[in-house]
């Protein structure tokens, strides 16, 4: 707040005391509002440490708290007999990948500092690679259970249906955003059209296509479905984000003589990175927590995504299954917040602009 | 670019718009045709197009009453949770703005969690949540001397608790968007305000009202639209019920027009009818789309098309 000018500060100064009071009051409001709000959340960290399964045994302090609702979800059986057997494995492995994982982090922050572009791609793939094969390890220490399936399985289906979506996205965007042709409104209240109609409402027509060309009850045909029901709002997105880039460095390329493909690869695409990152983790997002369509195009238990799996898994049996449903909830859900609250202004800005403008 | 229309844009426009009318648009085509056939298990193999049967089913024969009570509460339902998490989220963002509460980003920064978790997981949450005879809402309810609620079983109940658990989810986002745009309201024109000597009343009836209502006013709409569109919520915490008729066909209590359409097809009932829901899926259609367009047309979002 500006406190600048003489005028504002008289005024603040008549309203300092009835100021004070109502900052209090709102201070109460606010908390009021962050218990009812997280009312959910302490339940459920509360029953995934609790040591029974059903519902009534999760108190809101667990008279007995265990970690064992984590650890079956990554092993099976006893976990010091695990232990016992994969600590050879599986701790250098765990160590390796964390190692790894800041290590690239670091080296990605500081790329511009490494001067020789082929050293810098040569120290990102060689830690990318060391990453890739320290995970390896560890995934092979673990058991085989159905959260870790279920999880693959989500990213199995989820990373290529936003990579395709946004591959098929990219070029319209920036057709959208840079060129005048004929149809190009038309075009963009198709885009905003589809954004409006949700792929569920025409679940019968997917679901009777999917079974004609034999890809139901398959990755692929999720992975088909998902991807082109994000186009739109990919699209959308990124054109919006495409017109806040200034054309000039493409108009000097032109001058310089560059191709059309060429300032959109050389040029805008570089500038676009970011945005393309949070294009695909938007999409990412909504597919990683998709249901109804998942339900309905994917039949065999060994296929389920997470939120398939989860759902069969508590509907199941509900009181029984509740603390270690928590505790799976809870894994599944800490990666999506953490690139939520990463991207948050990101999340704003673009639902926002979807909802009203380009 | 002269007399000759150019042809280059189509190229950057063909892998998406191909993908879309093969994987969007076909399928939306497909289920027009659908819903002039009587497509279903009835005639699963033998469906054969019936003209405007299935329309007239719905909206003059033997199903108006069921539609009609869902329509009415998918109307209720979208009005409640789309006027309700417009005014917590606008107070909660109003509450937010206020310099003198120091700590005001560890507030939003929970609040704004329910927005940041994946719905469905939450949603299934909720429902054991709610659960009337072991769920913890109910035990801490009875903690406090009150009878338990049956949440998820009673029509009405249910109802109230679905429109919670929406409000729950949709407020955080809402809150945000009226973050940014009371924070992009330029200060000079409180200190106008104070100069002509205006209360802190009239300033926030005469600057901050009009300009967040001009800058949420199409979010509004928009989120309407989407909410009209639910589904999630509603299937994964009470799949629609509780039941209210022995009717096997017939919506229960929650049921959306999404999940009713759903029912249709995917149902428990023995007898599904595709060209039914198919035909269910284009009324909805045709109203979201509808209100989309004229929300388009509201917020001028067009104008610099022209340009």
């Amino acid at each position: 707040m500006s406190t600048g000018s003489p005028a504002l500060r008289t005024s603040a100064r008549r309203r300092g005391r009835r100021g004070l009071i109502g900052a209090l009051l709102a201070r109460m409001l606010l908390i009021a509002a962050c218990v009812a709000s997280l009312f959910p959340a302490i339940w459920v960290v509360a029953a995934s440490l609790s040591a029974g399964t059903s519902l009534y045994s999760g108190g809101l302090i667990p008279a007995r708290t265990t970690a064992r609702n984590y650890l079956q979800l990554f092993i099976r059986g006893d976990p010091a007999a695990w232990f016992a057997r994969s600590r050879h494995t599986f701790v250098p492995a765990s160590l390796a990948l964390v190692a790894l994982a800041v290590g690239l982090g670091v080296l990605w922050r500081q790329r511009e500092r490494i001067r020789q572009a082929r050293l810098r791609t040569l120290a990102l793939g060689v830690m990318t690679a060391g990453l890739v094969i320290a995970a390896r390890f560890v995934w092979v220490c673990l058991d085989r259970t159905d959260f870790l399936l279920w999880m693959a399985n989500s990213l199995i289906v989820c990373i290529p249906a936003s990579l395709l979506s946004l591959s098929l996205t990219v070029t319209m965007a920036y057709a959208f955003s840079r060129f005048r042709f004929v149809g190009r409104r038309f075009g963009l209240l198709l885009l905003i059209l589809m954004q409006m109609f949700p792929a569920i409402m025409s679940i019968v027509a997917i679901f009777r296509l999917l079974q004609i060309v034999g890809l139901l009850d398959k990755h692929i045909g999720l992975i088909l479905v998902y991807g082109g029901s994000s186009i739109a709002f990919s699209a959308w997105l990124l054109k919006g984000y495409l017109d806040s880039i200034p054309r000039d460095l493409e108009e000097a390329a032109y001058i310089d003589g560059a191709t059309r493909w060429q300032a959109f690869t050389l040029i805008a695409f570089p500038l676009a990175t970011p945005m393309l990152a949070v294009v695909f983790l938007f999409s990412f997002i909504g597919f990683y927590q998709e249901f109804l369509i998942a339900s309905i195009v994917l039949f065999r238990p060994e296929l389920r995504t997470i939120a398939l799996g989860l759902r069969f898994y508590i509907s199941a049996r509900y009181s029984e299954n509740w603390t270690g449903f928590a505790a799976a909830s809870i894994v599944a859900s800490l990666p999506i917040l953490v690139i939520f609250y990463a991207l948050q202004r990101y999340m704003v800005e673009g639902l926002t602009k979807g909802a009203l403008r380009g | 670019m002269g007399g000759r229309r150019p042809l280059y844009p189509y190229l950057y426009l063909a892998p998406g718009l191909v993908a879309m009318a093969i994987l969007t648009l076909g399928p939306i085509a497909y289920s027009v045709y659908i819903a002039f056939t009587n497509f279903g298990t009835r005639h699963l193999l033998d469906y054969r197009w019936i003209g405007l049967a299935n329309f007239e089913r719905i909206l003059v024969g033997v199903d108006r009453a069921n539609f009609a009570s869902v329509l009415k509460w998918t109307l209720e339902w979208s009005v409640v949770t789309t006027l309700g998490s417009y005014l917590v989220g606008l107070v909660l963002a109003l509450l937010l703005n206020n310099p003198r509460i120091r700590e005001r980003n560890v507030y939003r920064t929970i609040l704004i969690y329910p927005w940041t978790l994946p719905a469905t997981l939450t949603v299934m949450v909720w429902a054991g949540l709610l659960n009337t005879s072991f769920g913890p809402v109910n035990q801490m309810l009875q903690a406090l001397g009150l009878p338990a609620v049956p949440w998820l079983t009673h029509p009405t109940w249910a109802r109230i608790a679905c429109i919670l658990v929406q409000l729950w989810l949709g407020y955080p986002f809402v809150m945000s968007v009226f973050l940014g745009a009371l924070q992009s309201i330029d200060p000079a024109l409180y200190e106008a305000a104070a100069i002509d000597g205006a209360s802190d009343r009239a300033a926030f009836r005469h600057i901050t009202l009009p300009l967040l209502h001009r800058a949420t006013l199409p979010l509004l709409i928009a989120s309407f639209a989407m909410n009209f569109n639910g589904f999630g919520v509603i299937y994964l915490l009470t799949g629609g019920g509780p039941i209210t008729s022995i009717d096997p066909s017939a919506p229960g209590a929650t049921d959306l027009l999404g999940t009713y359409m759903y029912k249709l097809a995917f149902g428990y009932g023995v007898t599904k009818h595709y060209g039914q829901a198919a035909a269910t899926g284009i009324i909805i259609f045709l109203f979201v789309g509808g209100l989309t367009l004229l929300n388009s047309l509201l917020t001028g979002a067009f104008r610099e098309v022209e340009a």
